[in-house]
């Protein structure tokens, strides 16, 4: 189920989350817990830091969600505003301890072919690069729509910017991304030239 | 003004890719007059996306996340239970002394609790759920009975999970259950408390329908956890005076077995030569507030 597509189911769910039904928390869960976990492998590009990091989140949420109110904001919209904080805070301790992020080192390379290997690398790049190159706006418009796949409102909600804006983010994003993995063609393809 | 009209159009297809309503070919054969534009960006795109959504933690990791998140919340479920009585007592001076006592009977419990738990640790001895109630036991016996509720809660749902995910289901967690459950029978009745009996009722009905299918499906040998955890389950209802209606005979579950005829609760469930329960369904969420319909607009403050 998206949340989009079932905003009313949603309201429940998260509604009876607040009240502490222990049911309406795991599904909250299970539905929300893989995009987090995307969300946050798009911002650091380290699976490891993902799932540490969608725990803490997890973690957070249940500290916050009493005083969580409806407003005109979605509850992805908080939830992925609480997951922005938490990339934040991660990267403020990293740099702080002089640690990098690694590349992707947690995503299976094994067991691919010619052909996916060099679309993994691509992703991979892309992931990195969108991590490491693009500016906070560029790539808070990447991980949301398409780690945490949220549509172009609900980014924009979460973002606190327009829908307009996004998309000129979105546009902007996607056009540097294309450049990078232009300029800087995959190991794969060198190899074969 | 055709920059801007690009971007729109640029969403509208990327939308279309990631919903999988058109495919890239033919979103460039919607816009020919854009597709040299429009290619290069939704190839990064589709490239992006495709390897991201496909990223996934593994399903161990995820569980086992999902645990510590449930124990979590159970946790401050405890914590708030036991300062809820103190809302009752009144504002003012003399509200917030007593609010401050049973705060501190609330920490010195919490101590005690943590104490039990490093003791029993020392000595390899009892569970932290045994050595919480131990330590609770001090307090009134209404705290200990919303700290079991709470415990019992949270052992059925764990269960559940497991039960609705296809997950085996391992004779330990029959007997935390029962464990669990036991506890509660040491702590109040409905003769002195109306509203743990309006509490205990659901539990012990979702526990005694999850016990009856799981009697299905549980692996031979696990026949004596389970009849252990029905008896328990019974005789608690029996001692609070609530009356366990029997499941329907409508399927929980589309278990690929036929269910064979149900076991009454002393009787010793019938072996399967499967340890792994077919899943079953959640209860739904019950006192769910209703959405407000007035709805305001701005976003609450995120920690």
């Amino acid at each position: 189920m998206s949340p989009s597509n079932n905003a009313h189911g949603e309201r429940l769910m998260v509604d009876a989350a607040r009240a502490g039904d222990q049911g309406a928390l795991s599904e909250l869960y299970t539905l929300y817990f893989p995009r987090v976990y995307r969300y946050i492998l798009a911002r650091t590009g380290n699976s490891y830091d993902a799932e540490d990091l969608a725990e803490e989140v997890f973690m957070r949420v249940l500290e916050a969600i009493e005083r969580f109110q409806w407003r005109e904001a979605p509850f992805s919209a908080w939830l992925f505003r609480i997951a922005h904080n938490a990339v934040i805070s991660q990267r403020r301790k990293d740099g702080a301890r002089g640690r990098s992020s690694p590349l992707s080192e947690g995503l299976p390379l094994d067991g691919q072919g010619p052909e996916e290997l060099v679309e993994m690398r691509l992703a991979l790049l892309q992931g990195r690069e969108a991590a490491e190159k693009l500016p906070e706006a560029q790539r808070r418009v990447i991980a949301l729509r398409f780690g945490a796949g949220l549509s172009v409102a609900e980014t924009a909600r979460a973002m606190n910017k327009g829908e307009g804006n996004v998309k000129v983010i979105q546009h902007k994003a996607i056009a540097k991304l294309r450049e990078i993995v232009r300029q800087r063609p995959v190991a794969h393809e060198e190899e074969k030239v | 003004m055709r920059k801007r009209k690009f971007e729109d159009i640029l969403e509208e297809c990327v939308s279309a890719l990631l919903e999988g309503r058109r495919t890239l070919e033919e979103n460039l054969e919607l816009y020919p007059a854009l597709a040299a534009q429009l290619e290069p960006l939704l190839r990064t795109t589709e490239a992006l996306s495709g390897r991201l959504q496909e990223q996934a933690p593994a399903a161990t990791v995820q569980e086992q996340i999902r645990l510590r998140f449930l124990a979590s919340a159970s946790e401050r479920a405890r914590a708030r239970a036991l300062t809820r009585p103190i809302r009752g007592f009144g504002g003012g001076a003399a509200g917030f002394k007593r609010w401050t006592l049973v705060a501190s009977c609330a920490a010195a419990a919490s101590v005690a609790a943590i104490a039990g738990v490093l003791a029993f640790g020392n000595s390899g001895g009892e569970t932290q759920h045994e050595s919480t109630t131990s330590a609770i036991a001090s307090g009134s016996q209404k705290e200990a009975f919303v700290l079991n509720l709470a415990q019992a809660r949270l052992q059925l749902h764990v269960v559940q999970e497991k039960a609705r995910r296809g997950l085996e289901i391992q004779s330990s967690d029959i007997t935390a259950l029962t464990e669990a459950t036991s506890k509660l029978t040491q702590t109040g009745d409905a003769s002195t408390d109306s509203i743990g009996k309006k509490q205990l009722q659901p539990l012990l009905q979702q526990q005694y329908i999850l016990l009856q299918h799981l009697s299905n499906d549980l692996s031979e040998g696990a026949d004596e956890q389970l009849s252990a955890a029905l008896g328990t389950t019974q005789s608690l209802a029996d001692q609070w005076g609530i009356a366990i209606a029997e499941p329907t005979a409508s399927p929980l579950v589309a278990s690929p077995t036929p269910r064979s005829p149900t076991p009454s609760p002393s009787a010793p469930a019938s072996p399967h030569p499967t340890a792994t329960a077919s899943p079953v369904p959640q209860p739904t969420p019950s006192g769910s507030p209703a959405p407000s319909p007035t709805a305001e607009p701005t976003l609450p403050p995120v920690p």
